[in-house]
């Protein structure tokens, strides 16, 4: 986030000119770009040492007057650019200033505390920060796919192909293992819900047995309803120490994200329109039969059909997922003000159409963002956003029921077609239940519908406003609501529909979100005269609250196949509601000093949670940190600076975790009783608690053109919220607890580089790297399997397990000595490291950006080829030699499916299905043209400010071993532990776009 | 100016704080999401512990139905039925070929009928604490003869799914208790199990007898599963059947003739009476999962059901088998493949039988092959086999004892066809599973000759345990 430092000076300029004395004069000038030479709009010059300064004119221009008559320095400001320092000798009253370009952001302001910031040179801690250009490269759907590869230290993984939503945000690896998994996410002050309500189609797979929904139903996190083009910047909060004023909500990290508010100047009103389509970009591939032999002794009774179809191989997820239908996106804003108003306002309209027939995601939002100053002292910001989302995944991820599409095509043979010759829909023969993915796709429903509403209001109160003292209040405020309807609809004359006796389904849940946030803060800061010190002293409260009540219907045997919740004959509904209410309360001090070298910050945050079993008490997280600059050290290194922070943060618990909850909802023909939960409550819950130390260096070399930023940390997690497994014989079969510890630590680099900066050809290149580690280090439990982290050992699981990594992988490896289970490590889900590489080029008018992805050492439970194994149907699933089955220990990773399955099912060995899912993706890349102006007059007149064609691309090339659809991938959406479990997913997509924008 | 900004600010700032003041107050919010459990065991009332009496009818028929429940689990493990289940290969790959894996299968078969036991301590313990205003002396032993039986029966389900693991090193717990915090409770063997389920059925059996003869009824209500048994009267016969059973699995022949004796056993009476766990397509309710009307269903009978079947005179199959076996597509899934599948459960709200006529009279003629009364035996097994069977009734008396089990395996096979394991469960009492004459040896899938005696101890009761 940056202050809008302009406005602010401009106001106490006022107030201290006049107490200007007689023996002044005044500077002109003009601030231009070191580069293009066009002006620098709206500059701020301050003379150094003082309080005299102006806010320049859109054209560059500017006037300063009451400087003192001996020589001064000048000190030129304006965001985006590297503020300058300019010596005008007494006689001077004429500059010209050159603004020298900050790609790298080396200056940006960083907030820190919840109504303070510092500048970014003086940061103590690793706070990455990403700006709204370079979230807009390429058109994204949503905000969290645009992050992916621009913060290290985050690792953002879609769950999914599907179009839309469904990543999770992992900073700094795993930080719990049964809590949330989410970062709280700020916006404008607000907390938004980033609540995943699924859409229970498991009424229709039964993943998860039973008729309500289930976080298999691959969820779309409500952060996918922003608008990434509203984002002015976004801060991430990576661990305890930056993040400890957040307290007990913070420790996934924090991603605070700003909205533009428009500036003073002229209104500027931009235009853009983006077409583009999305395209199957890897398929499984299926087993090729050779005769109608080998077919019926694969598949009993299919050699006739072999036979009938010659053989012919059809390609069914390419009928399937084959589509190339149009996207396209279009938005606009507008924005603008005076030094008192300043707007912006925002449309925004795309659909895109997923690869699967009727799936997509679409989204309109529409925003107005206003800021007014009153008088010297009293600034009012209001916030609104109002977004309808739309989404449809499709039947995708693991089932029951022989619906899901790729769990169909798993055990369709390739030799069954799915179409006749005139491309209807037939039943599938070799389907129990005749299902027809082709069908399915064609004729399901699963509609989500989402209105969104965010509103926020921030009032800034700024009393005292001196040389020495100030003292501000802010006040926010707001509210985020959304109702989310899903629609789920299958119809009776889907072929495996009339398989459970009850043709039709419908499944409609409402869902219903209102969090509130409201907070105080109040800044008291001191400087004395001699200028020796800055001291920041802040202090706040805050409260919010957060209710989520879903409703559920689900209704069978459709009268008519009518889709009505009320035309069915068997009923079923479902209802479920959590609230908490959260007090909070913080007081830090920065102190920064010698020469603005030196910062050192300490702060404590108290929180009382009604999610806690006690909820009165109040946990207190502290923080300090403190940093010191050395410049100017030589003639290549700009400045060094060493930090070193510490902090703590909590993960409150969930709602739901203190209760231990009887069953209600079920009666025997009519007649109701309890039934015990599977899970007992802890009514003593309190939150888990991460300490952090993070050390690091910051290196700016060469005026700014090149910095490496260094970073390592500790985390320790203490009192974990296990789901522990407790002996079933008790009654029950899990209990929540505060127990165990878990050690975390990696490191972050990050170097950032201008090679190239002329006039005509600029180069930018920014590389990340980052590699977490997890060991549980304290586990007062025997080992488990945490909920929905596998399917079980024989397949391959996660394993929570004393000295051992928190997402370490383990499966069955035959028997031990004494006829138990042996049990070993297969892989893990957090990868080695992750590198992303950013590089952007600029020539003359052209301009192309790249981004690519590469993480290595993660792996992934390959279910949907132990569903392609089992049923014969994959494309490697004869071995080499059929006379020599290798044991699956041996040939791994190339055993054939035979090889695989056999050390799964007969020798007890789960190695075949746990792979290597290292990658290497170009995630993004684009090329744009901007109209040079005298071509833009010529064509268009004076019409437009900016005319610029973009050709671009999504995940354009993915490199991996792995032999699943896509190495991102989580059955059971976003889990602390448990990502990375392959089954049946929607199948990947690259992405390509044309658009244009035009700036009026 | 200044001064009314700072005014409003001022009343901002208050407004602010009440907030804050007002949040510090109430910040707990209630458990919109179901029932309390502390409430229930902490102060308990007649509403209450009858819905939880309700509840350990619903417990009950929670774990019978389904893929995975004792009908259809059991029956893949005694060779009546198989599960091809292309979701899930490990219906062939452990239930079938085995090893069972303590990780994963299974489970639910330990932890479903615990869970109920959990709740009816949690009854018996809460009827002991209420005051008579809540329920009256009779109701009490009314309800804890109930509670008891179905007590009961979810144990049978513990030892008979663990069997000789029963008498491993971690065992099946007896004194699980009603205190969540407390520790897994100590382990018992298998002898100990079965005897502590024949003590709660006669346990059951006095209190049952003391609600009657206190002319008390029972103070919940019963699914029409227990229909002519709900009265502690009438449920005291069912209870008195499940002895019988739990008697003869234990070889206590003279016991069980006893038990029979005051039992609705009923040569006369239609084979089905006896008491069913029953479904409905009500809201709430749960549908029967065996019901499985296509052509090609998931779960399937063994095609050992149709080699192993008798010939009525006219040269049809059993009529057992006509009535309960239908030809459906032929379909086999790594390895086995079946063309036939059971015409029983045939609606939603089918019900499966606990205990039934049909049972307690074939119990009886396994009694008398106990004690050797061969003659007694082959009158019931003669009678089940012509009226059930329309098979020809053996003429000549039983050579010897394993004649007369041979016999009666045949016909508790047919009668009894997948509604409960009692295959399974049978072959393992008298050890014959791995008996090629007893269960299909053939070579459609590796390992076939393998037979899977009794689930692990489920993985996460060794690891609480270690």
């Amino acid at each position: 986030m940056r202050y809008k430092l302009g406005t602010l000076v401009a106001c106490l300029l006022t107030l201290v000119a006049t107490a200007a004395h007689a023996q002044e004069r005044t500077i002109r000038g003009t601030v231009i770009d070191s580069v293009s030479a066009q002006p620098v709009s709206a500059p701020n010059i301050v003379v150094k040492g003082t309080q005299i300064g102006v806010l320049g004119e859109e054209d560059g221009t500017f006037v300063l007057r009451g400087v003192p008559a001996g020589p001064v320095t000048l000190v030129v400001s304006r965001i985006g650019y590297r503020s300058r320092e300019v010596r005008v000798p007494a006689g001077q009253n004429n500059v010209t200033v050159k603004l020298y370009t900050d790609y790298l952001q080396v200056e940006e302001l960083v907030v820190t505390g919840k109504a303070t910031a510092v500048s970014r040179q003086n940061l103590a801690n690793a706070v990455s920060t990403v700006n709204g250009a370079q979230m807009n490269e390429v058109p994204q759907e949503t905000v969290d796919k645009a992050l992916v590869g621009k913060v290290p230290g985050a690792l953002i993984s879609s769950n999914s192909g599907a179009p839309g939503g469904g990543l999770q945000i992992q900073l700094r690896g795993v930080s719990s293992i049964n809590s949330s998994a989410e970062p709280l996410i700020v916006l404008d002050g607000q907390i938004l819900s980033n609540e995943a309500v699924p859409s229970d189609a498991n009424a229709i797979t039964s993943a998860s047995g039973g008729q309500n929904a289930s976080n298999q139903d691959n969820p779309v996190n409500r952060i996918a309803d922003i608008n990434p083009q509203d984002i002015e910047s976004i801060e991430v909060l990576k661990g305890a120490s930056a993040a400890a004023l957040y307290g007990g909500k913070a420790s996934n990290g924090v991603i605070i994200i700003t909205t533009k508010h428009g500036e003073a100047g002229k209104p500027s009103l931009r235009m853009s329109g983006h077409l583009g389509t999305y395209d199957l970009s890897n398929k499984i591939g299926a087993r090729r039969f050779t005769s109608a032999q080998e077919a019926e002794d694969a598949h009993t009774g299919l050699g006739d059909v072999y036979t009938a179809n010659n053989g012919q191989y059809f390609d069914h997820e390419q009928e399937l997922a084959g589509h190339n239908y149009l996207s396209w996106q279009g938005s606009a804003s507008l924005s603008g003000g005076t030094q008192d108003t300043r707007y912006f306002g925002s449309l925004l309209a795309k659909k895109d159409k997923g690869i699967i027939q009727n799936t997509g995601f679409e989204k309109e939002s529409g925003r107005v963002n206003l800021t007014q100053q009153f008088g010297d002292i009293f600034n009012l910001t209001l916030n609104t956003n109002l977004i309808r989302s739309w989404s449809n995944r499709g039947l995708t991820n693991n089932d029951n029921s022989q619906t899901s599409y790729y769990m169909v095509l798993a055990a369709t043979p390739s030799f069954v077609p799915l179409t006749d010759a005139q491309g209807n829909y037939i039943p599938n023969v070799s389907q129990g239940n005749l299902s027809n993915p082709l069908q399915t796709a064609a004729l399901l429903q699963n509609d989500e519908n989402v209105w969104h509403l965010l509103g926020s209001t921030n009032a800034e109160l700024d009393p005292v406003s001196n040389e020495n003292h100030s003292l501000k209040f802010v006040f926010n405020g707001g509210a985020d609501w959304f109702n989310q309807t899903n629609d789920v609809f299958s119809p009776p004359s889907i072929f495996f529909e009339p398989s459970d006796g009850l043709p039709g389904t419908e499944v409609l849940s409402k869902s219903d979100n209102l969090a509130l946030t409201a907070q105080l803060n109040g800044v008291y800061k001191y400087t004395p005269t001699s200028g020796a010190f800055t001291a920041t002293t802040s202090a706040g409260a805050s409260y919010s609250t957060h209710d989520l009540r879903i409703d559920r219907t689900i209704s069978q045997n459709l009268n008519g196949g009518l889709r009505k919740i009320d035309a069915g004959t068997q009923i079923a509904v479902f209802q479920n509601r959590t609230q908490v209410q959260d007090f909070g309360f913080y007081l830090q001090e920065e102190f920064l000093t010698m020469g603005e070298r030196l910062l050192v910050t300490g702060a404590v945050r108290g929180d009382q949670s009604g999610a806690n079993g006690d909820p009165a008490k109040v946990y207190y997280y502290p923080k300090a940190a403190a940093s010191f600059r050395f410049p100017d050290l030589g003639s290549f290194i700009d400045e060094v600076k060493l930090r070193a922070a510490f902090g703590q943060t909590g993960n409150e618990p969930q709602a739901q975790q203190k209760f231990t909850t009887l069953g209600v909802t079920n009666n025997i023909q009519g007649i109701q009783g309890f039934t015990l939960p599977g899970n007992v409550g802890d009514a003593a819950i309190k939150p888990e608690r991460q300490t952090e130390f993070e050390g690091g260096a910051d290196i700016t070399a060469f005026q700014g053109r090149a910095t490496l930023s260094l970073t390592g940390y500790v985390q320790t997690i203490s009192d974990l919220i296990l789901q522990r497994r407790v002996a079933p014989s008790t009654g029950f079969t899990n209990e929540f607890f505060n127990g165990g510890k878990m050690r975390t630590w990696g490191g972050e680099a990050s170097l950032g580089v201008t090679p190239i900066a002329t006039g005509g050809f600029n180069w930018v290149s920014r590389t990340n790297f980052s590699f977490n580690r997890s060991r549980v280090t304290e586990l007062p439990v025997p080992a488990f399997i945490p909920s929905n982290a596998g399917f079980g050992t024989s397949l391959g699981a996660f394993y929570i397990q004393e000295d051992h990594s928190a997402t370490q992988i383990v499966g069955t490896a035959g028997k031990n000595p004494d006829g138990s289970q042996r049990l070993v490590t297969l892989g893990n889900s957090n990868p080695d490291f992750e590198m992303s590489f950013s590089n952007d080029f600029r020539f003359l008018d052209f301009r192309l950006h790249a981004l690519a992805d590469w993480r290595t050492g993660q792996s992934v439970v390959n279910l949907t080829q132990l569903l392609y194994d089992a049923a014969g149907n994959s494309p490697d699933y004869l071995p080499p030699d059929p006379n020599n089955l290798r044991p699956v220990t041996e040939c791994f990773p190339d055993c054939s499916g035979l090889e695989r399955l056999l050390g799964f099912a007969v020798d007890g060995y789960a190695r075949g299905y746990t792979q290597s899912a290292s990658f290497f993706k170009l995630r993004e890349v684009s090329l744009s043209y901007e109209l040079p102006a005298s071509a833009r007059r010529s064509l268009f007149g004076g019409v437009f400010r900016t005319v610029r064609f973009t050709a671009s691309g999504r995940n354009l090339l993915t490199v991996t071993p792995y032999k699943g659809l896509d190495p991102e991938v989580s059955n059971f959406g976003n889990q602390q532990v448990g990502r990375n479990i392959d089954v049946a997913p929607y199948p990947p997509s690259r992405s390509f776009w044309f658009g244009v924008d035009l700036g009026f | 100016m200044r001064h009314s900004i700072l005014g409003r600010a001022s009343r901002v700032l208050a407004v602010a704080a009440l907030v804050g003041l007002a949040a510090c107050k109430g910040l707990e919010t209630p458990n919109y999401n179901g029932g309390d459990l502390g409430a229930l065991q902490n102060s308990p009332d007649r509403a209450s512990l009858a819905a939880a009496v309700q509840g350990l009818q619903i417990g009950h028929r929670g774990y019978q139905s389904g893929e995975l429940g004792v009908v259809s689990a059991l029956g893949v493990l005694g060779r009546e039925s198989y599960v091809l289940d292309v979701a899930d290969p490990r219906f062939v790959n452990e239930l079938l070929q085995g090893p069972l894996n303590a990780g994963g299968f299974g489970a639910g078969l330990w932890a479903a009928p615990y869970s109920n036991i959990r709740l009816a301590n949690i009854v018996l313990d809460g009827v002991a604490s209420v005051g008579t205003d809540q329920m009256t002396d009779g109701e009490k032993a009314a309800t804890v003869g109930f509670v008891k039986t179905i007590q009961a029966l979810d144990f049978l389900v513990v030892v008979e799914t663990r069997w000789d693991n029963c008498d491993g090193s971690l065992g099946c717990p007896i004194d699980v208790g009603t205190d969540v915090d407390q520790g897994p409770a100590p382990a018992a063997t298998k002898d100990e199990v079965f005897a502590h389920i024949k003590q709660l059925l006669d346990d059951a059996d006095q209190e049952l007898q003391a609600a009657a003869s206190a002319g008390a009824g029972f103070p919940f209500d019963l699914s029409s599963g227990f229909d002519g048994f709900d009265t502690p009267a009438d449920f005291d016969m069912a209870n008195r059947a499940i002895a019988a059973r739990v008697d003869v699995y234990t070889d206590a022949w003279s016991d069980a003739l006893t038990a029979l004796s005051q039992s609705f056993v009923d040569s006369a009476a239609t084979f089905d009476l006896g008491i069913y766990d029953v479904y409905g397509t009500g809201s709430g309710d749960a549908t029967n999962g065996l019901y499985q009307p296509s052509d090609d269903p998931n779960i399937r009978a063994n095609p050992f059901d149709s080699l192993a079947v008798q010939y009525q005179t006219s040269g049809d199959p059993d009529a057992r088998y006509m009535r309960k076996i239908r030809e459906i597509t032929q379909r086999s899934f790594s390895g086995p493949g079946s063309h036939i599948g059971f015409d029983m459960y045939t609606s939603l709200d089918a019900p499966i039988p606990i205990i039934r006529n049909e049972e307690l009279i074939l119990l009886r003629a396994e009694a008398n092959i106990g004690l050797g009364n061969l003659d007694l035996a082959r009158q019931d097994i003669n009678w089940v086999r012509t009226q059930s069977g329309n098979l020809p009734p053996i003429a000549t008396a039983f050579a010897n004892h394993d004649e007369a089990l041979d016999a009666l395996l045949y016909e508790k096979h047919y009668s009894l066809l997948f509604e409960g394991g009692h295959r399974w469960i049978d072959l393992r009492h008298y050890g014959l599973l791995t008996d090629p004459n007893y269960a299909p040896q053939g070579s459609a899938y590796p390992n076939e000759s393998y037979m899977n005696t009794q689930y692990p101890i489920p993985l996460d009761e060794q690891n609480a345990r270690q």
